[in-house]
């Protein structure tokens, strides 16, 4: 079966800096594929050039076969793939319920505002916070609410894969326990592929079914997540937090 | 007291062409950080375009046609400017990286749009009979042209009918969403090269409008746009670069100043008290009279 979401000998530069080398993965329907590595390491690099973002220097990737690394990034947004952004990038000047919209944009244009309006009841139903807060400007939600805002916007467009970089960055550890159990709803609804970006490599090999692990712009190894989380090396160079 | 509301109308309706170009002016600013130095001179081309396809220039006379035909010829030929701008000037600039090099271009385009009005149509004024007639109506005893009137209401539906546009539609709300965040956006599906054209389209025919607009209170000539565009340009900034209601209100008080001025002081001050007025805003209130500092968390 071909993969949703694949690279194949992914390069990519900053200039003269080599971010990227030969990076290969690939993400199967379904599944949650998580991608750890300490910082610097081109996990984010890695995002970017999914979405477009970034162009490779050479390789290629493939969604459902179909090349994703000639297009612009609304292009690959229209392929089916949403982007959480590092930093979540909520829209602050507009409400939630707007952020939403936008989320939604692909959709409304696909199959009306109905549609949009259907997808946006699931998003309250998940995360009840944003529906009492959806007339609020998303620049004055907590962190928290940001993120579960920024994933619920990424989720309003039915993607094929979902991409999340770094979704527990800086929130506390109620917050993270929170953003965990959403992604494993997510995870069991089945209806996107998901690769994920942590930090908090021990809780992300957890809940994955398979990671690989990257280590200066290169895959370093790959396996299941419980296969990794057993691995002494690994242990000992990504897995020193338990949080 | 008649006097003053004479004065007070022609002041208002003076502010919202002011308005008007801020308007046009803020909303391509919003899309893709540059300033369109056409806009004064897309304002000239909607009072000549209108002035030609409404008025028999030999005779000064209408044509008798239906004023909505200059006001379609006036939206038409300004999408196609606003359109042209973006392709051949904007984001040329854009893709040469270069801070400067679209407020050149587009300040190049308006004049090059002079030009060709001077050579191929002509270098005089000309009265442009409005539409709503040049007889002062009476109200509270004043003389106020219907045309002054009709200026207010059109402005204010055209501002309104925008912000409303803005808020509450998935176009418009996406002209925010990429004013905000352009590469977040695309995230999103949003085409950005779409939407800046389309916000250049949105502009320059505002822009054209007013000057569709402003034409029978002023004259019809090739730089009828020339300094409406600089002063607009000022009112942009006090209003808040990216709000439209302030651009209402920072218009209004230009105007006012300007009329005021001209009647009690000497017409030769009329545009040094509106400057004043405006360099004081700038100075008490950077962000302009609503604009808002973003609050963002991280
Ligand atoms: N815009 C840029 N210009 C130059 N170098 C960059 C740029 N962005 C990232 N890099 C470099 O590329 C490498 C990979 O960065 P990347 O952001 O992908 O790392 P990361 O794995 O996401 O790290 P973190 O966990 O800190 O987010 C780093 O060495 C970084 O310094
Ligand atoms: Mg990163």
């Amino acid at each position: 079966m071909t993969p949703v979401l694949e690279l194949k000998n992914v390069s990519v530069n900053y200039g003269n800096i080599t971010a990227l080398r030969s990076v290969s993965l690939q993400v199967n329907a379904g599944e949650l594929v998580s991608l750890i590595g300490s910082n610097g390491a081109g996990k984010t690099t890695t995002l970017k050039t999914v979405s477009s973002i970034l162009h490779p220097k050479s390789g290629e990737i493939f969604l459902q076969g179909k090349p994703l690394h000639l297009l612009q990034p609304h292009e690959v947004a229209g392929m089916g793939v949403a982007h959480v952004p590092e930093g979540r990038k909520v829209f602050s000047t507009l409400s939630v319920e707007d952020n939403l919209i936008m989320g939604g944009y692909l959709l409304a244009r696909r199959e009306g505002l109905k549609a949009v309006t259907a997808e946006m009841k699931k998003a309250y139903q998940l995360f009840p916070r944003l529906d009492e807060r959806k007339k609020q400007w998303a620049g004055t939600l907590s962190g928290g609410e940001q993120q579960m805002l920024a994933i619920a916007r990424a989720m309003m467009m039915r993607p094929k894969v979902l991409l999340l970089d770094e979704p527990t960055m800086g929130l506390s550890p109620v917050r993270i326990n929170e953003v965990f159990q959403y992604i494993q709803v997510l995870k069991d609804a089945k209806t996107t592929a998901i690769l994920l970006v942590e930090q908090l490599a021990y809780r992300a090999l957890g809940i994955s079914d398979r990671a690989y692990v990257l280590d200066q712009g290169a895959i370093k190894t790959t396996g299941t997540g419980k296969e990794l989380l057993a691995n002494p090396d690994i242990k000992k160079a990504y897995l020193g937090s338990k949080t | 007291m008649a006097d003053f509301v004479q004065l007070l109308v022609s002041g208002v309706s003076q502010g919202m062409i002011y308005a008007l170009l801020a308007v046009a002016y803020n909303i391509t600013f919003s899309t893709s950080r540059t300033i369109n130095f056409a806009i004064g001179n897309l304002l000239m081309m909607g009072g000549v375009v209108g002035f030609s396809l409404y008025i028999d220039m030999k005779t000064g006379q209408p044509l008798g046609r239906s004023f909505i035909i200059p006001f379609m010829g006036v939206l038409v030929v300004g999408s196609i400017l606003g359109a042209f701008i973006n392709k051949f000037a904007v984001e040329p600039s854009r893709r040469m990286k270069s801070e400067y090099g679209s407020a050149l271009a587009t300040l190049a385009v308006g004049i090059v749009l002079r030009n060709l009005v001077e050579r191929r149509w002509s270098t005089d004024d000309y009265k442009f009979l409005s539409p709503v007639g040049d007889s002062p109506i009476r109200i509270f005893g004043a003389g106020v042209y219907p045309q002054e009137v009709l200026i207010i209401a059109a402005s204010i539906f055209i501002v309104v009918a925008l912000e409303t546009f803005k808020s509450k539609t998935v176009l418009g709300r996406s002209i925010q969403a990429i004013s905000e965040d352009r590469v977040t956006a695309s995230l999103m599906g949003i085409n950005p090269g779409f939407i800046v054209g389309f916000s250049f389209i949105l502009s320059a025919m505002i822009a054209g409008v007013a000057g569709l607009l402003v034409a029978p209170i002023t004259l019809v000539s090739a730089t009828m746009g020339t300094v409406i565009g600089i002063k607009a340009y000022a009112v942009s900034i006090i209003g808040g670069l990216e709000s439209g209601y302030g651009t209402i209100v920072g218009g209004i008080i230009l105007g006012l100043c300007e009329v005021f001025t001209a009647r009690f002081i000497s017409s030769g001050y009329k545009d040094t008290t509106g400057f004043v007025f405006l360099i004081l805003i700038i100075l008490l209130r950077p962000n302009g009279i609503f604009g808002r500092k973003v609050v963002r968390k991280v």
